[in-house]
Order: structure tokens, then C-alpha cells, then sequence
């Protein structure tokens, strides 16, 4: 097998070169060769032949001159031989062997002839031959004729040889280039148009198509091959067709699903909301119509028995009485914070966290670590509720089955989620979680908690094994992503009637404005407030609005603040009277309890802070000392 | 440089030979060299069939005057042929006699009658060769080959019109080597 493996990568056009040249080098060499070699064995016959001939020639030629003794005709008979270019030497003898006349071809190459022209006939040495023939007329011996043939016309063949065959070899190369460029135009370019066509529409250039400059099988494949591509650019074409609807139609299928998507996060929030709702109704109707008529009906209840006059009998009851108002109003507080904490409203998620961890600390002895950032605050009141409620589910879910005594809430920004975590390190679970198995004792649940935070769009993750605690990830949509929520609508923002009996008292004791938006409680603190000598209710204002034009009106010394009112609430009318008329002693009171509140009060420009469950001394004393 | 003086006894010995031996010979080495002249011309030369009466009649050389070759010719043609024809070499005495022969050749002795013995030898086929100071006087007279010395070489001249007239055939390459080929034409 012929290893042609170094050619292998060459181009077309340097291996037909590279084969024309070498077939035609070789060819010629050859030939040159056979010439060569056939006239280098002829050579030595045919010289001997032509030495015969010429000196037959020469010794009839010089028979006259040798007869007649004439040197001066043998000369020029002898140089006749200048046409001879073999013979490199002649000469005539007389019949007594002396040299009669000469010849050279060459002063300086050709050598001497000898003295005596020895025997007749042929002799070689090498590569001369020598001649010596009796000159006869008629049998009558002239003379003798000696001529010498050496190699110079061997010589001389061989340049002509090699000069023949460097001439024949630069017209061979010169032809096999033409033969080159004559193959490459009709037979390579073709070739390479092809490949390069089928370059160019493996690449993707369907619009190309090969040039069908002649009607050989080139021609024809060139047509087959555009043919083919034609072919092609339709099936791609239809290809391109269908992949265009098929993009179409994804898009609407996907635009359906989003919109579907968007729909059922409106309507988780919407959900949400009405469940917030609800809840902040129900709390609300807890806090601001139950637990009042029982303050309510606990001031009345005080008032009914003087101090002075105490049946024992009667005091027991009384007292009992008093005792299950309060455990009754505890309860409404209770309940109403758990369905809906106010400070969640007024001060959003993180705050009311903050008051569940003091929450669970005071009810589990379960202490909630927060590490929130506070840029991620919810802005929506839905969200937040909703997150809130989840979160407090999370914590409690923990405090029953972690066996651990702390958890992590943490919130911060991730990938444009709100991501909150609730995490312990407690048993954890060697269950992949279920949602239903999860979910311990109803209420929100594990599952319920997943359906709401994906329905809004978000992303639910529970990351446990046994011994390394549970952790809980929700990721919300950020307040910039929120889906668009329809305005609010605030159904727990009622009107309450307003009470504008507002009196004007001439009056040197200390003159008192109740500000409240329950009637029923503002006639048990001025019951209360009333029964003290030095004391003189004022005015009575029904909401905040109201109170700080009163606050305006009748100039009062102290004003009672409930701080949950429509309209204004108690802090911002506090701000307002305490900004115009700062000698106005404001006292807060509210049905709730936490030092936030307090706080935010005591801020506005309060000087005292009352819970309305304490006891009416506390009160009186504290309007006192004011 | 010192020759040695055998050497120079023996170049002085030979310088000697050849000036008093040269002339010794001269004489005899011009007529020997006449006498080959003739038989190389006789070679040259074709005479009609009809000079002979038969194929084996010989070929026959007069010397006509007084003989200056002494045994020279007869030895020269000794046991040769001409065109097939053994060689008989005698002396011509009479000039009646000389339709007999096919070459003669006149000696000088015979210079200052050649106006009456050539025209008798003209008959038949036969070469008139002349030994004559006077080339041209021999070929008007009817001579045809008239040898002479020049540098000591025997050269002649040719009357080929003659010589054509006697019918006898001449090779081309002779009139190459003649001096003229038209001796005795004014």
C-alpha cells in the first residue's frame, strides 16, 4: 500500500501539481534514460562503423596525393575531417612509414600522431578506437592511413543530452503548470465552489446557491446541489412557519397563564384582605364595643357601691363581680390582639413582631430572636397581615414541637423577594414535609401557609432533618413587584356618631374634656370623674377631630385621650393641642396596654399613660397629680 | 650546461654524413623517384582494350635515348601489373618501333630533336612522358607528360588533350596533382 499520507493535506490544487510534475519528471527521465543508455552500447559500433568508412574514404581520396607526393592535397584531404568531429587525430604514412601529412582536430586536446603507424586495422583501448588501412591504387601500396576516435563525441552527446533534457525539463514543468491551472479551472474550482457552497449552507445561507457554468457532471451536480438547497429552504422555511406560531401561541398560552397567575394573586390578596378584615372587625368589635361596655360596666358597677357603705355580704359580690369584669376584659384584649393586633396596623409587620416576641416570651417562655432588615417592610396592610399571621403560626408551631426554646425570624431582601425565615434548633423531622401531615391542629397550618404565599406568587421552602431543627422560608414578592391591589377599602373605618354636647362650664376646679368615641364610656368616666368635688367635666368630644377643637374652645386643664378614635386618632390630636397649647394636661388612655403605645404617646406630648381596665382610684389620682 | 663529449663526437659525426653524403645521392634518388612517378602514373591511367592484343600481352615501357635510370626502372616494375598486365621494360631505338609500346619515356639526350622524333611516336595508344628542360617546346611537339624537379620533388605537367587523343583514360585526381593540364597551348 502506497503511503501518500504527506500529501494528504494538501490542497487540491499542489497535489494535482505535485502529480503532473512528478508523472512528467519521471516520464522524461526515463526516456532520457533509455536514450542514453541505447546510444552509450550503439556508440562503440556505430564508431567503429564511421572509422571504417571515413578512413576507406580518406585513403581513396589521398591515393593521388600520396602517389604523386604531394603533402600539400593529403593536408587538405585530411582536413576534410573537421566534419568528423570523432576523429581526434589522422595521418598518412609513405609506404616506408614516414609521416607523409597530419591531422588535429584540436592543437590542444588532440594528440600526436605516432611515429609509425603499426599493424593495419582496428584497435580500441577504452574509449579510443585507432584505425590503420594500407592506401592502395590497384593493389599498389601508397601509404598507410592512421586515424584516432576518442570519447568527445560521446562527450559531446551528452551535453547535448543534458542540455536537450534541462530545455525538455523546464517546458515540462512550464506545461505541467499550464496542465495545473487547465485541471484546476475545469476540474478543482469547480470542486472547491462546492465545497465552499456547502460550507456557506451548513452555515446557515439557504439564499446560496452554486454558480452552473457548464453542462459537464460538474454542471449537473452544481444543479442537484441548488435543487437540494431549494429543497431545503422551503422545509425551512415551513419550519421557521411553524416555529413562529408555535412561539405565537406559546406566548398567548403563557400570557393566559400569567394573566391566570396575576388573577389568583389579586385574588389570594383580595382573600387575605377580607380575612384581615374580618379579623380586624371581629378584634375591633372585641376591643372597642365589648370590652368598653364592660369597663363601662365595671366604673358603673364601682360607682354603685360607695366606699363608705360596705355590706359584707354585698362587698363580696361586688368584688367577685368586679373580679370576673376583668378577667372577662383580659380576655377580650387577649383575643382581640391575637385576631389582629392593633400595633400592626399603626406601626406595620416589624413592630408587631416585636410585640409577639413579647408575646410569646410572656404566654411560652419562648424567646424570638428578630433580625429584620428594616428597608423590607411590607407596605401593603394585606401582605403584612398576612405575613404577620403566618409568622406567628411558624413561631407557635415551633414553641409546641421543637422542644427548643428560641426561634430565628429574620427577614431581608433576596432576588427581589421579601424573603422571611422562621428557624430553631430544635428535633426537626425526618419526614420530607407534607403539607397536610404538617399541619398540627388546624388553624393557618403549614399548608394553608404554602397555598396563600403561592397563590400571591411567592415561594415556600422547608429545609429539616432529625436533630437539626426546622427552618421555614417565604419569599414574597417585593413592594415594587406586589401586584396591583385595588384601593383599599377601609370597612372598619366607621362613623361613629358624634357627640357635640360640648358645654362650656364657668368653673375654679380642675376642668376635664373627655375624649372617646364610645358614648357609653365617656358617661362612665364622667360618672366617676363627677362624683369629685373639685373636678367638673367640661366637654365631650367623639373623636379626635373633635377634640382638638374643643381642646381650642374651652380652654379645659386636663384632657382624658382615649387613643384609638376615627378620623385623628388620640396621638396625632394629642400632638396637635399639646404644639398650640402646651399648659393642657393630656392624659392617654387606651384599652391597650403595650409600651409602644405608651410610648407614641407619652411622645406626642402626654404627661400620663392609663390603661382603661385600672382601677377608677388610679385615675381619679392620676388626674390629680397632673 | 656541459654536452658530454661522446655526444658531441656523435652529432659532429652526423652533420658530416649528411653534408657529404646528401649530393652523393642525388642523382639516383631523382630518377628513382622518376621511375616511381611513372608506375604511380600508369596506375591513374586506363588504356583502351584494344592496346593490347591479348589479356595476357604485356604491358610495355620504351625508354627511349640514352637510358639515365640504369637498373632503377626495370627494378621499379619488376614483377608489377598494369591494368591487369605484366610490365616489360626494353629500349626504343627506333622510332618505327614505337606503336608497339604503351608508354615511352624520352630521355633528355633526345631534348634537341624532339621536333622529329615526336611526331613519329605519335600512333596508337601510347604515353609520351618527357625528361626535358623544356616543358612546353616537349607538349607542342606532341608530348603529353613532362615531369620536372622542383625542390626536389618531380612534379609535371600535363597535355590532357594529348592524352585524350591517344584514347587513353585519365583519373581525375591526377590532373589535381599536375602543375598544368595544358602544356604546350600557347
Amino acid at each position: 500500500m502506497i503511503r501518500i499520507t504527506p500529501l494528504k493535506d494538501w490542497s487540491i490544487r499542489h497535489k494535482l501539481l505535485a502529480i503532473v510534475m512528478a508523472f512528467n519528471v519521471a516520464f522524461l527521465l526515463f526516456l532520457a534514460g533509455g536514450i542514453i543508455i541505447y546510444d552509450i552500447v550503439t556508440y562503440i559500433d556505430r564508431a567503429e562503423e564511421e572509422i571504417r568508412d571515413v578512413s576507406r574514404f580518406i585513403a581513396a581520396n589521398s591515393a593521388s596525393a600520396l602517389a604523386f607526393e604531394d603533402p600539400g592535397t593529403a593536408r587538405e584531404i585530411l582536413n576534410t575531417l573537421s566534419a568528423q568531429p570523432q576523429i581526434a587525430t589522422a595521418a598518412l604514412y609513405t609506404t616506408d612509414n614516414a609521416l607523409f601529412a597530419s591531422y588535429r582536430r584540436s592543437e590542444q586536446y588532440s594528440s600526436l600522431p605516432p611515429d609509425e603507424p603499426g599493424p593495419a586495422g582496428l584497435h580500441r583501448s577504452g574509449m579510443t578506437l585507432e584505425m590503420v588501412r594500407p592506401v592502395q591504387h590497384k593493389g599498389e601500396l601508397l601509404g598507410t592511413i592512421y586515424l584516432r576516435s576518442d570519447i568527445a563525441r560521446l562527450y559531446s552527446a551528452m551535453m547535448r543530452y543534458a542540455g536537450f533534457l534541462g530545455v525538455t525539463m523546464l517546458a515540462v514543468v512550464a506545461g505541467a503548470f499550464l496542465l495545473q491551472i487547465i485541471l484546476h479551472k475545469m476540474i478543482t474550482e469547480p470542486l472547491l465552489n462546492l465545497a465552499g457552497s456547502a460550507k456557506r449552507i451548513a452555515g446557515g445561507d439557504l439564499s446560496h446557491r452554486v454558480s452552473e457554468g457548464s453542462k459537464d457532471e460538474f454542471g449537473q451536480l452544481a444543479e442537484a446541489f441548488n435543487q437540494m438547497t431549494t429543497e431545503l429552504n422551503y422545509s425551512y422555511a415551513g419550519l421557521q412557519d411553524s416555529r413562529d406560531k408555535l412561539k405565537i401561541r406559546v406566548a398567548e398560552r403563557t400570557a393566559e397563564v400569567e394573566e391566570r397567575s396575576r388573577q389568583l394573586q389579586q385574588l389570594a390578596l383580595r382573600l387575605s384582605e377580607a380575612e384581615d378584615r374580618e379579623r380586624r372587625q371581629i378584634a375591633l368589635l372585641l376591643h372597642d364595643d365589648l370590652q368598653q361596655y364592660l369597663a363601662a360596666v365595671r366604673f358603673h358597677l364601682q360607682r354603685l357601691i360607695p366606699a363608705d357603705m360596705k355590706p359584707p355580704e354585698i362587698e363580696a359580690h361586688a368584688e367577685k363581680l368586679i373580679g370576673l369584669i376583668d378577667e372577662s376584659i383580659q380576655k377580650c384584649r387577649s383575643l382581640s390582639h391575637d385576631l389582629s393586633p392593633p400595633v400592626l396596623h399603626q406601626n406595620g409587620l416589624f413592630a408587631a413582631l416585636e410585640w409577639l416576641a413579647r408575646d410569646a416570651q410572656t404566654k411560652y417562655g419562648l424567646t424570638v430572636d428578630l433580625q429584620v432588615n428594616r428597608q423590607v417592610e411590607p407596605e401593603k396592610p394585606a401582605l403584612a397581615a398576612m405575613l404577620y399571621h403566618s409568622i406567628r403560626e411558624l413561631v407557635f408551631n415551633a414553641a409546641k414541637h421543637s422542644g427548643s426554646d428560641s426561634v430565628l425570624v429574620a427577614a431581608d431582601e433576596h432576588d427581589g423577594f421579601i424573603r422571611i425565615s422562621v428557624s430553631d434548633q430544635g428535633k426537626g423531622s425526618d419526614l420530607v414535609p407534607s403539607r397536610s401531615g404538617m399541619e398540627q391542629g388546624g388553624g393557618f397550618g403549614l399548608f394553608a401557609i404554602e397555598e396563600k404565599i403561592r397563590y400571591m406568587g411567592g415561594r415556600f421552602f422547608i429545609q429539616t432533618a432529625p436533630g437539626k431543627g426546622f427552618r421555614v422560608t417565604l419569599d414574597v414578592p417585593g413592594n415594587e413587584t406586589a401586584p396591583h391591589e385595588p384601593a383599599e377599602q377601609n370597612g372598619y373605618d366607621h362613623q361613629y356618631p358624634t357627640d357635640t354636647a360640648a358645654k362650656n362650664i364657668a368653673w375654679s376646679g380642675r376642668r376635664i374634656l373627655l375624649a372617646d368615641d364610645h358614648a357609653v364610656m365617656r358617661q362612665g368616666l364622667a360618672k366617676l370623674i363627677e362624683q369629685q368635688n373639685d373636678f367638673a367635666v367640661v366637654g365631650h368630644a367623639a373623636d379626635g377631630r373633635e377634640a382638638v377643637y374643643l381642646a381650642g374652645e374651652l380652654q379645659p386643664d386636663v384632657i382624658l385621650m382615649d387613643v384609638s378614635m376615627p378620623g385623628i386618632d388620640g396621638i396625632q390630636a394629642t400632638a396637635e393641642i399639646a404644639a398650640v397649647q402646651p399648659g393642657i394636661k393630656i392624659i392617654g388612655l387606651s384599652m391597650h396596654d403595650d409600651d409602644n403605645t405608651r410610648e407614641k404617646m407619652m411622645k406626642a406630648g402626654a404627661c400620663a399613660y392609663l390603661y382603661k381596665a385600672a382601677p377608677a382610684e388610679e385615675i381619679i389620682r392620676t388626674i390629680r397629680e397632673t | 650546461v656541459g654536452i658530454p663529449a661522446h655526444v658531441f663526437m656523435l652529432m659532429m659525426c652526423a652533420f658530416w654524413l649528411m653534408i657529404c653524403g646528401v649530393p652523393a645521392h642525388a642523382g639516383d634518388s631523382e630518377y628513382q623517384d622518376k621511375a616511381r612517378k611513372l608506375l604511380n602514373f600508369s596506375m591513374f591511367l586506363e588504356w583502351p582494350s584494344d592496346a593490347f592484343s591479348r589479356n595476357s600481352s604485356p604491358f610495355l615501357i620504351g625508354i627511349m635515348g640514352n637510358d639515365p635510370f640504369g637498373h632503377g626502372l626495370r627494378d621499379t616494375f619488376r614483377n608489377r601489373h598494369i591494368n591487369g598486365h605484366p610490365v616489360e621494360v626494353s629500349n626504343l631505338d627506333d622510332p618505327a618501333e614505337a606503336g608497339a609500346f604503351h608508354l615511352i619515356f624520352i630521355c633528355r639526350s633526345e631534348q634537341d630533336r624532339l621536333d622529329q622524333v615526336l611526331p613519329r611516336l605519335q600512333n596508337g595508344h601510347t604515353l609520351l612522358v618527357g625528361d626535358v628542360d623544356d616543358c612546353g617546346d616537349f607538349c607542342r611537339w606532341g608530348g603529353m607528360v613532362c615531369l620536372y624537379m622542383e625542390k626536389e620533388k618531380v612534379r609535371f605537367h600535363l597535355n590532357a588533350d594529348a592524352i585524350k587523343a591517344a584514347g587513353i583514360k585519365m583519373d581525375s585526381k591526377i590532373m589535381r596533382m599536375a602543375a598544368s593540364t595544358d602544356c604546350g597551348t600557347p
